[in-house]
């Protein structure tokens, strides 16, 4: 979800190099080869990435709210209230990259340095990391068959 | 004699420079793989006679110094460790579209670890002789006993703090999307500093990808680009990492680099270098190893996206990150 080059780009990588290969009049080398494979290897992963990332990023928008709301229901001090509203309304508004509210969110906590702040940070580690285990997962369907 | 192009006659004007008979008819293959260097192999007749040529192009990988791994090279072959012999450099630009070097060609492959049927010769080894496991601990042995006066060419070590903060700029630098994982695994490792070291030529990017096996035996340790002076134990940390042990979208192998047991490599690493192996800072240091990969394959993503290359495999590294936000987030603890 937090990846450079987008499927955009991707894809047109993808029809630059079909274009360049049609017009290739020389016998593929091994170097040839492998780029052409990687090509096959990026349109599957990338197929399977378009088919599921939108769920992903859904699931974890949700549970990032609701983790925010909660957060904010026992903030005390107020610059991490602040924080914690901002990342609310960021989220709910969806104006800003995911990966950088999150991340802001995450810096947050960490300066925050109350108990409550650090309870937070470890809740969004751990949602995090599911998030980073259902994008291998995502992955897995573009494995060569 | 045929005209063997401008290419050829560049790299046998070294070999010659260098004493070696370029008399013959040779010709010049680039090898699949190669990121910041391409790799050809210089052949003559039939291949009675062979040389790999490492060119740095433009548009690679990183801008790692040619003559500093050339150095490297001879250094590690001076310190009797299996290294192909180095036979010249052409520091100027070349028809290879780079400067380069002209080194032997060494026996054996690099095994594949995301290939099943290497992972599992791999292990079949592990289960069996242990040579490769055997052989590639005391390797790592020796590339960190060398003297560090040896190594004056490579500059002051570089510190921890230095370090992480060289990849974390090196990220910042490249990758225009934030990353809230990457940013937490470097505040992560900055905690845990394992303080003062001894330091010794690290390898960098030590890893069986980057080894020559013939016959069940290292034959040769290549890929020295990103070496430099410092904590060793991070070159322990960068094998762990969970995708040189062959794991993409899942998977891989349970043993260290698909090769060994990690307990017993760190046990008999320490035994031979005389040294404690911390298994927490052998963790710290799989986790900087992950960001360093996470850094140098943004490097690979911005000169793509920056039309500076149109090499597909770099946009495929692409598809690596989510596995490597899982293995740090695992190797975390989180």
């Amino acid at each position: 979800m937090f990846d450079p080059l987008t499927p955009a780009r991707l894809v047109g990588m993808l029809g630059e190099l079909l274009r360049e290969s049609a017009r290739w009049d020389r016998p593929l080398d091994e170097f040839r080869t492998s780029q052409l494979l990687s090509a096959s290897s990026v349109a599957r992963y990338l197929s399977a990435e378009l088919a599921g990332a939108e769920p992903n990023r859904s699931w974890f928008t949700e549970q990032a709210v609701a983790l925010v709301a909660a957060a904010r229901e026992e903030a005390t001090a107020p610059s991490w209230r602040e924080a914690l509203d901002r990342a609310h309304t960021d989220l709910v508004v969806g104006h800003r990259p995911l990966g950088e509210v999150t991340a802001s969110a995450a810096r947050a906590a960490r300066s925050a340095g109350d108990p409550a702040a650090a309870a937070f940070a470890d809740r969004l580690r751990r949602l995090l990391a599911e998030l980073a285990d259902r994008d291998v997962e995502l992955l897995t369907a573009g494995e060569p068959r | 004699m045929s005209d063997p192009g401008p290419e050829v006659a560049e790299v046998l004007e070294v070999l010659a420079g260098a004493g070696v008979d370029t008399a013959g008819e040779w010709s010049l293959r680039q090898l699949a793989g190669g990121f910041s260097r391409h790799t050809y192999v210089l052949t003559e007749g039939a291949g009675d006679r062979a040389y790999v040529v490492r060119v740095k192009p433009p548009g690679g990988l990183l801008d790692t110094d040619l003559e500093r791994e050339y150095e490297i090279y001879a250094a590690a072959g001076r310190a009797g460790l299996p290294v192909p012999a180095v036979r010249g450099l052409r520091a100027a630009d070349s028809a290879l579209g780079g400067p380069f070097f002209v080194m032997d060609k060494a026996e054996g492959r690099s095994p594949l670890v995301w290939r099943p049927r290497d992972r599992a010769e791999l292990e079949e080894n592990w289960r069996s002789s242990r040579s490769v496991a055997t052989d590639l601990v005391e390797t790592l042995a020796a590339v960190h006993d060398i003297p560090a006066a040896e190594l004056g060419f490579l500059g002051p070590p570089v510190g921890f703090a230095e370090l992480v903060e060289r990849w974390r700029t090196t990220h910042h630098d490249n990758v225009d999307v934030a990353d809230p994982i990457v940013d937490e695994a470097y505040e992560w490792v900055l905690s845990r500093d394992p303080g003062p070291t001894s330091p010794g030529l690290v390898h960098a990017d030590f890893r069986i990808g980057n080894v020559l096996l013939d016959g069940g035996r290292v034959s040769a340790v290549i890929d020295w680009e990103l070496a430099y002076l410092g904590d060793p134990l991070f070159d322990l940390g960068y094998l762990a990492m969970p995708y040189y042990g062959g794991k993409f979208t899942g998977g891989g192998s349970p043993l260290v680099g698909a090769f060994a047991e990690a307990e017993w490599f760190a046990e008999t690493y320490g035994k031979l270098r005389g040294v404690e192996v911390d298994p927490e800072t052998v963790r710290t240091y799989t986790v900087l190893g992950t960001l360093q990969l996470i850094a140098i394959i943004g490097i690979g993503l911005r000169q793509f996206a920056d039309g500076n290359t149109t090499d597909p495999r770099m946009a495929w590294n692409r598809f690596v990150l989510p596995d490597l936000r899982q293995d740090m987030v695992r190797l975390m603890g989180w």
